[in-house]
């Protein structure tokens, strides 16, 4: 049973919050115009806070903090609160600093970490064919309140990660959203300012 | 004529001995066993990386020709075949399955494995800011990883043993659908190690063979595949490449050479008899010879075989000069006598030559040594004893009688010939003596056989696959095993920090594969008893937001590790234990380790380090540097030999001729001969190591030649039949020795290329210089 206790989290989660799909008012839009919209921004800063609930944990874990992104290819979180801890992502190469001790690695070593943050930084970056490598995409909402599911193709990702979700308003992201091993759920809520567009 | 044919006999008894020693010898290809006995530990770590070296396990492979999911599905059944096929350790290609084992391994061992586990990382303080920690990797990018995990190694050992592992490495392939590609996603990429070590040919040309065979199956079952194509390299594909090519070359050449040489033989002497009686003194010798390597060093190495062969190439001419001076209607054995002490001073100045080898502390040079000068023994002594009671009564060379036309033709214009040599001699020992840089060449890549396309394919592989160059090493001596892992312990407290000061891009050592004992004893020693886990951890627990129930799978693997046995090579899984073995060599009764250093930037910075901190006796090693320097050793070697060589080879001439001026008349023309060659070769290019050969083969032929140019004395006809049986000589050499010169293998073609040259020359120079005037124009 508990093996099937996130499938069912799942579940309740996708009941509640998904429009159906390809219930678009507009015809004209869809993922290469989105994706398009998105590759115009150039820059973005936002301010998130995390909800995390987990198997182990008695209460949800809240994080709050910054993100920066920079076209192409440059995320950086950075949490503030309730410790501090940074997380540099320039090229393939990403930069962890937490607990006074810096880890540096490359993405193609450690594909869990791969997966989830190709998946951000992809949707981000307006990259459809990165995205499409890595995930089966399914499209839902309208231009102003759109949503990308994202399920991993590949199963060593699937094992830590069953699902991504992204949510926007035009080029901008409002949430992410996980759900992975160990009844592991985040939801991050976004409040993105775009500092320049092309 | 009564003949006598107890020599006869003996002979044939003697090689039969030959040949039965001859085939139960051993022999050895290993590249280490030709070289010199090495004394440093640098030298030792060239040696070991040469002859069995982890690195040449490795097999890249390369599959393109296909769509990128045809490709991907191809690789991961290509690999998850090849797994489970013996002849390979390990077959990586983004597969996961690849490194279930060692994960498992880690994930099962992590509390004997990781230097993380000390007494005061399970106290209330210890576990509290693990668990602090935890929460902060929850809430990161690694929290989906890190959720996994947590319940039973809330420490996080497994990941930092991961990492450790992994080789810190911040380079590798890109991953696509499962599987590893090269950059451009256009192939999807292997590396694969063998079981067998890279110099065993055999089993490598079988690994090679599964692999194309497996790929040829798999490949007709994939979908859209049936254009793909698999490209292969490293160590072992070199070795059967080169392998093959020589094989090739030499079947083939060698036909064509000896088939030349038959050619002329067969028109001088018209007798297929008698032609294969030529060939028995330079057989018996090539038996005698290796009978004599085996019984001295226990083994025969091939190049001593392939070498030591052209070297008692000379034989072959005693047979050529005994039959073709044979005057009509006389007998051999009485022509034997007449050219006797001219054939023996002969084989006595190459003989001398050679043994100067005998002193070298290079074994493949004293091998040579005692090969030539055995053969060479035996050689004389069946064209001495056996073969002239074995020539059919009245037979005479006929077809040899213009042979000699040409030499006369030369005899008759001597003094400009003289001149224009004189003329030349001088131009070339100023080229030789004014020759700007260096004359040998020290790229080890050319001496090789190999492809610039297949080095190519190698360089982008090894590239793509992020395969470390393995340049620089750090090598000790240890007594034992224990001692090697303690020593490694000591030395990752020096090469973590210059990891960090980013001089040095990585590293391995035996230890962070296997702890020592001890270390393992002191993490077992740091698990503290179940009841006092507990204690700690709910005290560490309290006022975080973890649920105490969550992490019964951390106490259930305490406990356990708590009682395991320690971990011995034994315990590794294949991977593992083969990474561990290509550190650790056994030398005498000790053993080296060989620890490989990766991306280092500052060679100085490093070798600094290790000297003021690292435990004594611990050498930074330059492989590059030492091939070079090996290289240059061999080059010195070979050179001190030759000029040793050349000293002998003027006592003898004198002992034997008793007359400076004799003596001069015989030298001088080979030295002239020498000294156009080499000024030839390096108008072509640098001198190669394997010319040395040629060279010595040129002065044991071209003093034959002069000898027989100055020999006194002789009646007219007699000096007719000595210059066709000169000429016939060069022919028959020139002949074979050109055809080697084609071949693609640079030590066949320079060797063919420089005695061609440098006999031809000796010829020449021998007519022009040696043969007395008094005799110029014999009637």
């Amino acid at each position: 049973m508990r093996a099937l206790r996130p499938l069912v989290v799942i579940g309740l989660l996708l009941a509640a919050n998904l429009p159906l799909a390809h219930a678009q008012s507009d015809p004209g839009w869809g993922i290469g115009p989105l994706m398009r919209s998105l590759a115009q921004v150039q820059a973005a800063s936002a301010v998130f806070t995390e909800t995390t609930t987990m198997a182990v944990l008695k209460t949800p874990l809240q994080t709050s903090g910054t993100l920066r992104y920079v076209a192409p290819d440059f995320v950086r979180q950075t949490v503030l609160a309730p410790s501090r801890q940074d997380f540099v992502l320039r090229n393939d190469a990403v930069t962890l600093t937490a607990g006074g001790r810096t880890q540096q690695f490359n993405l193609s070593q450690a594909l869990p970490l791969a997966g989830l943050v190709e998946g951000v930084r992809a949707t981000l970056a307006g990259d459809l064919p990165t995205l499409q490598r890595y995930y089966g995409i399914q499209l839902s909402g309208s231009a102003q309140t759109w949503q990308l599911l994202l399920r991993p193709r590949d199963a060593g990702l699937r094992q830590f990660l069953s699902w991504l979700s992204i949510r926007g308003s035009g080029n901008r992201v409002t949430e992410i959203d996980t759900g992975g091993a160990g009844g592991r759920l985040t939801r991050m809520s976004v409040d993105e300012t775009i500092d320049h567009a092309s | 004529m009564r003949r006598n044919w107890l020599p006869v006999w003996l002979c044939l008894s003697l090689a039969l001995l030959c040949a039965a020693i001859a085939a139960h010898s051993r022999y050895r290809t290993d590249m280490g066993d030709f070289l010199p006995h090495a004394h440093d530990l640098a030298q030792q770590a060239l040696d070991a990386q040469v002859s069995s070296g982890g690195a040449s396990r490795i097999l890249l492979l390369s599959v393109d020709g296909a769509p990128l999911a045809a490709l991907a599905q191809l690789s991961r059944n290509l690999g998850a075949r090849l797994r489970t096929n013996p002849a390979f350790i390990d077959v990586l290609n983004g597969d996961s399955a690849a490194m279930a084992g060692v994960q498992d391994f880690v994930w099962r061992n992590r509390y004997l494995l990781s230097a993380d586990v000390t007494p005061r990382q399970f106290t209330a303080a210890g576990l509290r800011a693990a668990l602090q920690n935890d929460l902060s990797m929850l809430s990161s990018a690694f929290g989906a990883v890190a959720a996994e995990s947590l319940p039973a190694d809330p420490t996080g050992e497994a990941l930092g043993l991961a990492q450790q592992l992994g080789g810190n490495t911040d380079s590798g392939p890109l991953m696509q659908d499962g599987a590893w590609f090269a950059p451009d996603a256009r192939s999807a990429i292997f590396l694969v190690r063998t079981r067998a070590p890279g110099f065993d040919i055999d089993a490598q040309a079988r690994a090679l063979d599964v692999i194309r065979h497996q790929f040829a199956q798999l490949r007709a079952d994939v979908p859209g595949a049936g254009q793909a194509r698999l490209h292969m390299s490293g160590p072992g594909v070199f070795a059967v490449e080169t392998r093959d090519v020589t094989k090739r070359d030499v079947t083939r050449l060698s036909i064509l050479a000896t088939a030349g040489a038959v050619l002329f033989l067969l028109i001088a002497y018209r007798s297929p008899r008698v032609l294969l009686l030529g060939l028995l003194p330079v057989g018996a010798g090539a038996l005698a010879a290796t009978a004599a390597v085996s019984l001295a060093f226990g083994f025969v190495h091939a190049i001593t075989l392939g070498f030591g062969v052209t070297l008692i190439g000379e034989a072959m001419d005693y047979s050529i000069y005994l039959f073709t001076q044979t005057l009509k209607g006389d007998r051999a054995d009485r022509t034997l006598a007449r050219i006797w002490p001219t054939l023996r001073l002969g084989a006595l100045t190459s003989i001398a030559g050679f043994c100067t080898m005998l002193l070298s502390d290079f074994t493949g040079f004293a091998q040579l040594g005692l090969f030539s000068v055995a053969g060479l023994v035996a050689a004389a002594a069946v064209t001495r004893f056996v073969l002239p009671g074995l020539v059919p009564d009245g037979f005479f060379a006929a077809g040899a009688a213009g042979v000699g036309a040409p030499l006369r033709l030369l005899l008759r214009w001597q003094r400009p010939v003289r001149g224009v040599l004189a003329v030349l001699a001088i131009v070339s020992a100023v080229l030789l003596a004014t020759h700007p840089g260096p004359m040998w060449d020290d790229n080890l890549l050319d001496l090789s056989p190999l492809s610039p396309a297949t080095q190519a394919l190698d360089q982008r592989l090894r590239h793509d696959l992020g395969v470390p160059d393995t340049r620089y090493f750090v090598a000790y001596r240890a007594r034992d095993i224990q001692q090697a892992l303690e020593a490694s312990e000591q030395l990752q407290a020096v090469l973590a920090p210059l990891v960090v000061e980013k001089v040095l891009g990585g590293y391995d050592l035996p230890s962070l594969v296997l702890p020592s004992d001890r270390a393992q004893r002191a993490r077992r020693g740091a698990l503290p008893d179940d009841e006092s886990l507990h204690a700690a951890f709910a005290q560490a627990i309290t006022g975080l937001p973890f649920r105490p129930d969550a992490f019964a799978a951390f106490f259930k693997d305490v406990a356990r590790a708590r009682a395991a046995g320690l971990l011995t090579e034994a315990s590794l899984p294949p991977p593992l234990s083969l990474r561990l073995q290509s550190m650790l060599m056994r030398v005498g009764h000790g053993w080296m380790v060989l620890a490989p250093l990766r991306d280092v930037t500052n060679p100085a910075r490093v070798r600094a380090a290790l000297d003021a901190a690292a435990p004594k006796e611990t050498v930074f090693v330059d492989l590059d540097q030492q091939s070079a320097d090996l290289l240059h050793t061999f080059q010195g070697e070979a050179v001190t030999l030759a000029a040793a060589g050349s000293v002998a080879v003027l006592v003898v001439l004198f002992l034997g001729l008793r007359s400076l001026g004799r003596v001069l008349a015989v030298a001088a023309p080979v030295a002239v001969a020498v000294a156009l060659t080499a000024a030839i070769l390096t108008l072509g290019g640098k001198l190669s190591i394997f010319m040395v050969a040629g060279f010595l083969l040129i002065v044991a032929l071209g003093s034959n030649y002069c000898l027989f140019f100055a020999r006194r004395g002789q009646a007219p006809e007699e000096w007719e039949r000595a210059l066709a049986s000169i000429m016939l000589a060069n022919l028959c050499t020139v002949a074979a020795y050109g055809l080697l010169s084609l071949s693609r293998i640079p030590v066949l073609h320079d060797i063919g290329q420089t005695v061609a040259l440098g006999t031809f020359l000796c010829l020449v120079c021998g007519a022009a210089f040696s043969a007395p005037p008094a005799v110029r124009r014999p009637r």
